[in-house]
């Protein structure tokens, strides 16, 4: 973090060329010169990475905005009474009920962390709010019915992930209540004129939670997008074998591709080396934690913060899909 | 090392990458990446983005000093991550690379790794005619016992990919993009067609289903080509 003394003088940022004219110089230089610059990148493994790169930026961005959007509507617009009646006052069993809130908000990960962020502006317990995000990705109608259609030889695979991630959820919710002001939450809200009207509020608010998370969601993008496109797939089959291996290997690769959650589905279905439980833990951790996840959140939450919610949360996933797997398939 | 984002350089990269989306979504070229309702969603987020643009570029490009009171005691005011630089890249990769839509490369990688879905409508084939189908539709119904397609003439259109065994029909099924591409083969049965199609060349053939040939998981179900036409690359190259 810079501390406000080491801010430069506002007299640095009036100089005639500043840095927008040099970040719009460069790029205007990149675009201009592309045509020399392609041909040296044309290579099939570099465009592939791209193509996905771009593609889970562009794929998730709607879903980035419309939560953002949604979120300074909290924020700005919400009265504080709606959300006293639609928030229980004791979070012990706020956490549940945000768990089943889940089932409403279909939508992608990405736009549930600025509305989890936003909730806690407004004062709704962390423990809810963080429920919230966990459960809306995964237990959403779209999201079930995609996996009843990947699995038809499973019928039990929807329910089993439907239990297990909204456990988790709710577990994790119950954890982050019990290490009430022991867990080092911050909350960047934008610094707001109490001068400014309703309408710039709400449009400050959407452009600062946005810049907060976008900048994360392109980093998490590209580092999947390696993934995809330059780790060998017999490395993954060779993990396959064993019944641990595989539920680690799972996990950690939910972890790594960062997959969106209603299309997940197909892509588990595929995993034919691997136990059904194994699918499962893939099916739980993805939505609930990946690493375009872990880096927006610790964007928006803080880094100490998501140091310790990051690990809970895989940790949970898996033990609570291992125990759901073995239970239901 | 790296400078902090400006409040007029936030607003830049924000115009630009919105300038990208909008420009993806209005030609066809968003296509290579997502899938074909998603062309509204990523026009609209792009025009919100130049909105949300031309309060820091034109409006009130110096507000960044009054923002030391955040609440949180940090004092980062405005201040955006720095990570957010990364919002230009994108937009120079879309521009300079241009990533073309995926193709051999890939279904390599996802070869015969995703189980074929049931499609929405299974309708009886017609006999005498040909039907049009997509290739995992093939795959499934092959999967399911090859009954169905007996003796009847079906066309198939997807790119050539190649290996020690001979050719096959490709084509790649995005589910929401382009990061979760699934590749489905159908394999040309050998010597159905004398000159094999360079590798990435488009075909569209007809032929009849080779009874026998991919009923379980991981076998290419084969097709004994009739006709086979080279064509240019489509539109919509997934499924």
């Amino acid at each position: 973090m810079t501390d406000s003394t080491t801010r430069p003088p506002r007299q640095a940022r009036r100089r005639a060329i500043g840095q927008p004219e040099i970040v719009a110089l460069g790029v205007l230089a990149v675009l201009l010169g592309g045509r020399w610059i392609a041909p040296l990148l044309d290579v099939p493994t570099l465009q592939t990475w791209s193509t996905i790169f771009v593609a889970i930026v562009i794929q998730s961005t709607p879903f980035l905005v419309a939560g953002v959007v949604l979120s300074a509507f909290i924020s700005i617009l919400l009265s504080e009474r709606v959300l006293q009646r639609v928030v229980p006052k004791r979070p012990s069993l706020g956490v549940p009920v945000a768990g089943m809130a889940g089932i409403g908000l279909p939508g992608c990960e990405c736009a549930a962390v600025p509305i989890a962020g936003s909730l806690m502006r407004r004062g709704v317990a962390p423990a809810v709010a963080l429920t919230f995000l966990l459960a809306a990705p995964a237990v959403n109608p779209v999201v079930l019915v995609a996996t009843a259609v990947a699995f038809p030889d499973t019928p039990l695979m929807w329910v089993a992930r439907f239990v297990a991630s909204f456990s988790t959820a709710v577990l994790v919710g119950w954890w982050v209540l019990s290490r009430t002001g022991r867990l080092p939450i911050m909350n960047r809200a934008p610094a707001l004129d109490a001068t400014a009207s309703k309408r710039e509020r709400f449009v400050a608010t959407v452009r600062h939670d946005f810049l907060h998370a976008s900048g994360f969601l392109v980093l998490g993008g590209m580092i999947a997008a390696a993934v995809n496109s330059f780790v060998p797939p017999a490395v993954l089959d060779t993990l396959a074998g064993q019944a641990l291996v595989g539920i680690v290997t799972m996990a950690f690769f939910a972890f790594i591709v960062a997959l969106c959650s209603e299309t997940d589905a197909f892509v588990a279905a595929s995993f034919t080396a691997f136990s059904d439980t194994a699918k499962l833990v893939f099916l739980v951790v993805g939505p609930a934690m990946d690493i375009k996840l872990a880096a927006m959140e610790a964007g928006t939450f803080g880094v100490p913060f998501a140091r310790q919610f990051v690990p809970v949360v895989i940790g949970t996933a898996m033990v609570v899909a291992s125990l759901v797997g073995w239970w239901l398939l | 090392m790296v400078a902090p984002v400006t409040r007029q350089t936030q607003g830049l990269l924000l115009a630009f990458l919105g300038t990208v989306l909008l420009r993806l979504s209005l030609s066809d070229a968003y296509l290579r990446y997502v899938t074909e309702w998603m062309k509204w969603p990523v026009l609209v987020s792009g025009v919100v983005m130049i909105l949300l643009a031309i309060g820091p570029i034109f409006l009130d490009p110096d507000d960044d000093g009054h923002a030391h009171a955040d609440g949180d005691g940090e004092g980062h005011g405005h201040r955006v991550p720095r990570v957010t630089w990364l919002l230009v890249l994108p937009g120079l990769i879309t521009f300079v690379i241009s990533p073309p839509a995926l193709g051999s490369y890939l279904a390599e990688r996802r070869l015969n790794q995703a189980a074929a879905a049931e499609p929405a409508v299974v309708a009886d084939l017609e006999q005498g005619a040909t039907t049009t189908m997509p290739l995992q539709e093939y795959v499934w119904r092959a999967q399911s016992g090859g009954q169905s397609m007996a003796e009847r003439t079906i066309e198939l259109t997807g790119f050539v990919t190649t290996d020690d065994a001979g050719w096959y029909v490709t084509r790649l099924t995005l589910g929401c993009c382009a990061a979760d591409a699934r590749a489905f083969r159908v394999a040309v049965e050998e010597g159905s067609v004398d000159e094999v199609p360079a590798e990435d060349q488009w075909v569209t053939v007809t032929g009849s289903y080779v009874p026998g040939t991919g009923t379980q998981f991981g076998q290419d179900p084969e097709i004994a080509v009739e006709t086979l036409e080279q064509i240019e690359k489509p539109r919509q190259t997934y499924e």
